[in-house]
């Protein structure tokens, strides 16, 4: 060392490289380096001899800024522990030589320099700074953060290093629960061996792969529920080893979306109907089966043709028009028209015609869904027809009714009357024989004029509107024996009606059934002594029944099918009078009321007719 | 009165001659003017047509109408009549083999004052003409003649 001339010190200090700054205790600033004067844009000459937060104070436009107060505190540690102080990375704006502040990050350290009394002489302040570094972590931030994937960074040990927001929204986690956290804690309990052997597979080749694709990858939230995701794989060296980079994407919409779609086309393929899509100049776009079986074009046949294929010249311009509607975004009513089949025969079709918007919602086309309806309109004209000729049979009906009842009974008055005339005029001119005959002849007059009355009444009843009132069956039944009594007054019948028993129904038709029933319960009495009908109530089956009972000359059970079909009769005319009609008549008021009727009855002791009223509603 | 007229209103002829014949056993003896159908029951009583020469004031006691008549049937008799002043008043009993719901209803909006079904039986067709010359011809107080409007 001898001999050598000792070096410039101080020129050494200020020409080193490195950033320094040189305080007393009381943080007056000594010396400092050119390039910390650089760095700073100071100048040695007008910070010598100042103190440090006049030269550096904090950026006043930044509300947040600490510099002043790290800086204080780590140089009072330095002070009061006589050691070395290094500052994490501090956020410290600096002041532009033409006014305003320059954002600056540092990474600052502080050492003492002591006298020999072991005391602070001198504290090197000395910097690094990372602005740039800062800016590209910064950046590096942004990007993981700004990616629409989930980014999860696992080491060799399996443990999460680092993750992005997108992944805290994906897995409902916050980003501390996560780091240092091993990788399975996104794995669902029961895919944990599965994924293990991905990771093994992976770590064995591990080129950049994407995994998950055939939906059988699942995630697992902090809430438990699982979700399918796909994931790309790539490796990145680092200093503490190879780590996994992993791309997470949430593929359960996509997935949900693929299936709708794939839902959504199988219907269109599925259909009966024909499901075409056009252009607005009436190409063929889109032809689905439905189409191909009911117009006969297969979908190579049908696509890039217009759709006059299958529009019959008629209805070329009908179509144009629709198209030219939708176009303008009118919407346009299902219509019935007419199509051609590739065998050149008409397909009657109902048509819903609709413009295909894009996602942006502007129409890009039309769709045609065509149902076949030849059989539906075959089937209406049929009916039309069968209402029709029901129509026509109805009024034929009408006119019958109106001649029987008129053109039908003269022929029988004058059968009837002149036969009379006869015997008032030639009787004594006939023998015992002769008078009998045209009494036989005016019996067999009335007798068919009483057959025409009761087939009126039966159609009538058929055809006659159904009226829904309160009915006093009772009165009703009072009423006909009132007309029994004084139509045969000589006849003694001891005849006991039930008070008060009501029912819903058509006043008028019930009257015919007591007509009938107590007619009947009258006329089968007459040979016998002690006649007695009576008309009351029961239960049936938890409804109620009415019933007729007479103490007459009663029928064998073995005939009770006929008794209810027209011109049935048990008993001959010379027995007992009578057309075979009234208990046909009977049976069609009450079922059109709804209910049944039903007779009982012992040949020589009597019968019983019983009837229930809307049980079912009414039949027509 | 009793020399005053029944007009008959009826097409068919055993019908015509039944009802005759049951006027007379009823000993009912109006003279009985007989139409065959509606166009000679309207030309009587207005006295025109095959009855133009007949003494027009002269209207009938009563008229027995029968519905199903040739040309004008007995419902539109019925509608002429009621519109005249001459017959507005007239008896008029409908005497048919109908009993269709909708001819009662429409024979009375019509203004019929009676409304009378013939009975097969001639025995009851008797009985019934017989009551309907008892009402009609004896009991019933007809209404006041009234003269021709002059001009």
């Amino acid at each position: 060392m001898e001999g050598r001339v000792l070096p410039d010190f101080r020129a050494l200090f200020e020409s080193s490289p490195d950033r320094y700054l040189v305080l007393d205790p009381d943080l007056t600033i000594v010396a400092v380096s050119d390039a910390y004067a650089r760095a700073t844009m100071t100048r040695r000459g007008d910070i010598l001899g100042r103190r440090l937060f006049d030269v550096f104070p904090d950026n006043p436009n930044d509300p947040a800024a600490d510099g002043v107060r790290n800086l204080r505190a780590s140089l009072d540690r330095v002070k009061a522990g006589r050691v070395a102080d290094t500052m994490p990375v501090q956020k410290y704006d600096i002041q532009r030589p033409e006014g305003g502040f320059e954002e600056r990050y540092w990474s600052p350290a502080n050492s003492p320099v002591l006298d020999a009394s072991g005391e602070i002489a001198w504290i090197i302040h000395r910097v690094e700074d990372v602005t740039n570094q800062r800016r590209a972590d910064e950046t590096f931030r942004r990007v993981t953060e700004s990616l629409p994937n989930g980014l999860v960074m696992v080491n060799s040990d399996g443990v999460i290093t680092l993750v992005n927001k997108k992944v805290e929204e994906m897995f409902g986690y916050d980003r501390e629960q996560l780091l240092g956290a091993s990788i399975e804690k996104l794995v669902p309990e029961a895919s944990r061996e599965r994924h293990r052997a991905h990771v093994r597979a992976y770590t064995r080749s591990p080129a950049p792969r994407s995994i998950g694709e055939r939906g059988d990858l699942l995630g697992v939230r902090r809430d438990g529920t699982e979700f399918q995701v796909e994931i790309g794989l790539s490796t990145m060296a680092t200093p503490n080893g190879v780590s996994t980079v992993a791309s997470i994407v949430d593929v359960t919409e996509r997935r949900r979306s693929a299936d709708a779609r794939a839902r959504l086309a199988a219907i269109v393929e599925s259909s009966d109907d024909a499901i075409i899509g056009k252009t607005f100049e009436g190409v063929i776009t889109t032809w689905n089966p439905g189409a191909e079986r009911m117009f006969g074009y297969s979908a190579s046949e049908a696509l890039g043709q217009s759709i006059a294929l299958v529009l019959p010249p008629g209805e070329v311009d009908r179509e144009i028009a629709v198209r030219e509607r939708l176009s303008r975004g009118e919407r346009v009513a299902p219509f019935e028209s007419m199509r051609r089949h590739k065998s050149g025969r008409f397909v009657e079709v109902s048509v819903s015609l609709s413009a295909i918007r894009d996602s942006n919602g502007k129409a890009i086309g039309v769709s045609t869904i065509a149902r076949d309806i030849t059989e539906l309109k075959q089937a209406q004209r049929d009916l039309v027809r069968a209402r029709e000729s029901a129509e026509a049979a109805n009024r034929e009906l009408e006119a019958f009714s109106y001649s029987v009842a008129h053109d039908l009974r003269a022929p029988l008055r004058s059968i009837d009357g002149f036969s009379q005339a006869l015997l008032e005029d030639a009787g004594d001119r006939l023998d015992a024989d002769g008078r009998k005959h045209l009494r036989f002849v005016r019996e067999s007059a009335q007798h068919m004029g009483q057959l025409i009355d009761d087939l009126l009444v039966l159609s009538r009843v058929t055809r006659s509107e159904l009226s829904r009132e309160s009915v006093d069956l009772s009165a009703l039944c009072q009423a006909t024996v009132a007309r029994l009594r004084r139509a045969d007054p000589q006849r003694q019948v001891d005849i006991v009606v039930e008070e008060r028993l009501l029912a819903q129904g058509d006043a008028r038709l019930l009257g015919v059934v007591f007509d009938n029933l107590l007619g009947n319960a009258w006329k089968f009495t007459r040979k016998r002594n002690g006649a007695r009908v009576q008309f009351g109530a029961s239960t049936e089956g938890g409804k109620p029944a009415f019933f007729v009972r007479d103490n007459g000359a009663g029928f064998d059970m073995a005939y009770v099918q006929k008794l209810f079909g027209v011109f049935q009769r048990l008993h001959s005319v010379e027995e007992f009078e009578g057309t075979g009609i009234g208990l046909a008549t009977v049976q069609r008021i009450v079922r059109r009321h709804g209910g049944r009727v039903w007779a009982e009855g012992v040949p020589g002791q009597g019968a019983t007719f019983s009837f229930t009223l809307n049980e079912e509603g009414s039949a027509a | 009165m009793s020399d005053r007229v029944i007009l008959l209103v009826e097409d068919n002829p055993k019908d015509e001659e039944l009802t005759l014949r049951a006027l007379k056993k009823s000993n009912i003896a109006n003279p009985v003017v007989v139409a065959h159908d509606g166009v000679e029951a309207l030309d009587y009583l207005f006295a025109r047509g095959i009855h133009a020469g007949r003494a027009p004031n002269a209207v009938p006691q009563l008229i027995l109408l029968d519905l199903k008549l040739p040309k004008i049937d007995g419902l539109e008799v019925l509608k002429s009549l009621r519109l005249d002043e001459r017959t507005k008043l007239l008896p008029v009993v409908i005497l048919t083999s109908s009993v269709e719901e909708q001819d009662l209803v429409q024979g009375y909006r019509l203004g019929a004052n009676s409304y009378v079904r013939k009975p097969v039986d001639f025995a009851q067709f008797i009985d019934a003409v017989r009551q309907l010359g008892l009402y009609w011809l004896i009991l019933n107080e007809s209404p006041p003649v009234r003269e021709r409007p002059q001009g």
